[in-house]
């Protein structure tokens, strides 16, 4: 399993603890058009669980730029390499 | 002459921005306003989905629903959905703030950022909100706050969303004090625990929703269209002496011990 292939893993696992949905289904190219529960509250809920699972601090613009599954896991990734 | 009764709660002829307006509570109080002959621009953010849902029942139903995507948290967002209502909204009859996020954990695990972000939305921008607004509303507009039960009551995991939305309230309560001379009404919306997605998200939610339905006499949760029937009645001119008021939906949880 390469990084992103593991980040990726985690960033399911977060979408699982927030919105209880198979991991499986989350892939690279998930928006919140595809999960139910992924509106203003469950946004907060997945970035609270990202911040959990990476040990990482989202802030507010990228609160903003986490629109689909891709870009969480640019910025997770970008945010782990800066901490490396 | 006076007004018959179902001219009292019309709509029709008003045009109201109902932000969260495509999701849950929002969506229900969308196409009620709709349906009592309302102009509705539906502000929503993430699920674009969702939207074109209530487009499709919008179209079907031959409702004036139009749609306004923007994040109310930031100026860029605020801006979009000032351009949006330009066209079709120079002059709004009112707006049901409805947007709402939070983060639901144990104090403990709360950090600042939490409270910002849960802030930013429930509070800050409906006070940016309003204040961008203003020269819109004609006398006779009526502002509509949707807070939570979390406002005045304690509940697990929900200090966060709880303190934002008694900090909407007390806005909501100055602001009905201040614009009441121009003729824009303010008022408060409480629904107790209604079944939506949002309970997702929060933990516990099967035993919380047990226990909401065993503290209610009528042994039922409230529904998204029954708060919405509560909000058109806030904003419709049968409720044009009701200033600064919270009218609490909860179908009588809160008289039982």
């Amino acid at each position: 399993m390469n990084n992103s292939d593991h980040t990726l893993a985690k960033v399911r696992e977060a979408f699982t603890n927030s919105f209880e949905v198979d991991p499986e289904l989350v892939t690279m190219e998930t928006s919140a058009s595809d999960i139910p529960g992924w509106d203003s509250v469950g946004h907060l809920s997945l970035a609270s669980n990202l911040e959990q699972i990476f040990g990482i601090s989202l802030d507010v613009d990228e609160l903003i730029e986490m629109e689909s599954v891709r870009e969480i896991v640019r910025i997770v990734t970008n945010k782990l390499a800066v901490r490396a | 002459m006076q007004a018959n009764h179902s001219e009292l709660f019309s709509l029709s002829n008003k045009t109201f921005l109902i932000t969260g307006g495509t999701r849950g509570i929002g969506q229900a109080i969308s196409l009620r306003f709709a349906r009592a002959g309302a102009q509705v621009i539906a502000n929503y953010l993430r699920n674009e989905e969702t939207a074109r849902g209530l487009t499709a029942i919008a179209e079907k139903d031959g409702l004036a629903i139009t749609l306004c995507r923007g994040d109310l948290t930031t100026e860029k967002g605020l801006e979009q959905v000032v351009q949006a209502l330009q066209p079709i909204a120079p002059v709004l009859s009112g707006l049901v703030y409805c947007a709402a996020t939070g983060v639901h954990r144990s104090v403990e695990d709360l950090t600042d950022r939490h409270f910002d972000w849960t802030f930013n939305l429930n509070v800050r921008a409906f006070f940016k909100l309003v204040k961008l607004l203003l020269p819109r509303f004609t006398r006779g507009s009526s502002i509509l706050a949707v807070s939570s039960l979390g406002a005045s009551r304690a509940l697990p995991y929900y200090s966060l969303v709880g303190a934002s939305k008694g900090a909407l309230e007390a806005l909501a309560r100055h602001l009905a004090l201040e614009l009441a001379p121009r003729g824009i009404r303010v008022n408060v919306l409480t629904p107790g625990a209604v079944l939506t997605d949002v309970w997702k998200g929060i933990p516990d939610s099967d035993s919380r929703l047990a226990e909401a339905i065993h503290r209610t006499p009528q042994g039922r949760l409230v529904t998204a269209e029954e708060v919405a029937c509560a909000a058109q009645f806030l904003c419709s001119d049968a409720a044009a002496g009701v200033v600064g008021h919270t009218l609490v939906l909860d179908g009588g949880a809160g008289i039982t011990c």
